[in-house]
């Protein structure tokens, strides 16, 4: 897909997008807003990984970063440009949260997507580039992880805040 | 729509069908006129897509009941995906559905402030 017909799709205000996955992260559920702007069937998402909407310029660190809070127990929250089926994409400020069963038994995550602030955009959309950047420089995986995540981590303590309380004061 | 409605319903098509069948049937053989045969075929036609869509609606019907369900026992995860069936009803799966994913939300929510409340994060 060349760089000129890839167009940015905007969400709305209201817009809400909502989808399942099961423990491995294969989409269960994913409701009409996420099929608008994935611009997939919905028999095209049901089953698939979720990283069928992954774009290549979101640094793989990240969503090692997520996996490793959400295998915690912990949730998620932070801002991820996605790929639509035609080659567009659109920023979202995503939250995922692990759901349990009876017996504390993981049953697989729930992730809300909702309207990013226009500042947050291009604040990670800045920070995106320098770590995809960064990763690109490293032969082996793990330390181009390390080195990634590290200068999100110098973005997070130049802002006195923690990783959450960053990406939550970036949409006040 | 009850279940008697319904039944009746049922019967009403098969019985029209029938009658547009023998009909049909009745006019070929007296005139001899083969054209007339497209009444029967098409009244086979009509039954046949409205049984289908009466089939597809029932199995949406009693997945929106089933769904109501498992929300009345607290279990709030579950939606009803892959929609299929007609009208008011795929707009009343889809509701349900928009509407579980804003509850979940909530909940989620509601459990993160308490959570953060308890380490005392904000």
């Amino acid at each position: 897909m060349s760089e000129s017909s890839s167009k940015e799709r905007v969400m709305r205000e209201e817009d809400f997008i909502v989808s399942k996955t099961d423990v491995k992260g294969h989409i269960s559920y994913a409701n009409e807003i996420f099929i608008e702007f994935s611009e997939f069937k919905e028999n095209e998402l049901i089953g698939k990984p979720h990283n069928i909407i992954r774009h290549p310029d979101m640094p793989r660190s990240v969503f090692r970063f997520m996996w490793h809070t959400l295998q915690k127990g912990e949730e998620f929250s932070g801002y991820v440009k996605n790929l639509s089926k035609h080659g567009n994409y659109y920023w979202v400020f995503a939250n995922v949260t692990p759901s349990y069963g009876p017996g504390n038994k993981l049953l697989g995550y729930f992730s809300v997507r909702r309207k990013p602030s226009r500042d947050a955009v291009a604040l990670y959309d800045k920070i995106y580039r320098e770590m995809v950047e960064e990763e690109n420089k490293h032969s082996s995986a793990n330390k181009a992880m390390d080195a990634s995540l590290a200068i999100l981590n110098h973005y997070v303590e130049q802002s006195g805040y923690t990783y959450n309380e960053l990406v939550v004061a970036n949409e006040m | 729509m009850s279940w008697l409605l319904q039944m009746k319903c049922n019967i009403a098509l098969l019985l029209n069908t029938f009658l547009l069948l023998v009909a049909g049937l009745l006019l070929v053989l007296t005139t001899g006129a083969y054209f007339y045969a497209l009444i029967p075929l098409t009244a086979l036609f009509v039954c046949g897509f409205a049984l289908k869509q009466h089939h597809r609606d029932e199995g949406l019907f009693n997945q929106l009941v089933e769904l109501m369900q498992a929300v009345a026992s607290g279990k709030l995860e579950q939606r009803i995906i892959l929609i299929k069936g007609s009208g008011a009803l795929i707009s009343a799966a889809h509701n349900f559905n928009e509407m579980l994913d804003q509850v979940e939300t909530f909940m989620r929510e509601a459990g993160t402030v308490i959570h953060a409340a308890e380490q005392k994060e904000f």
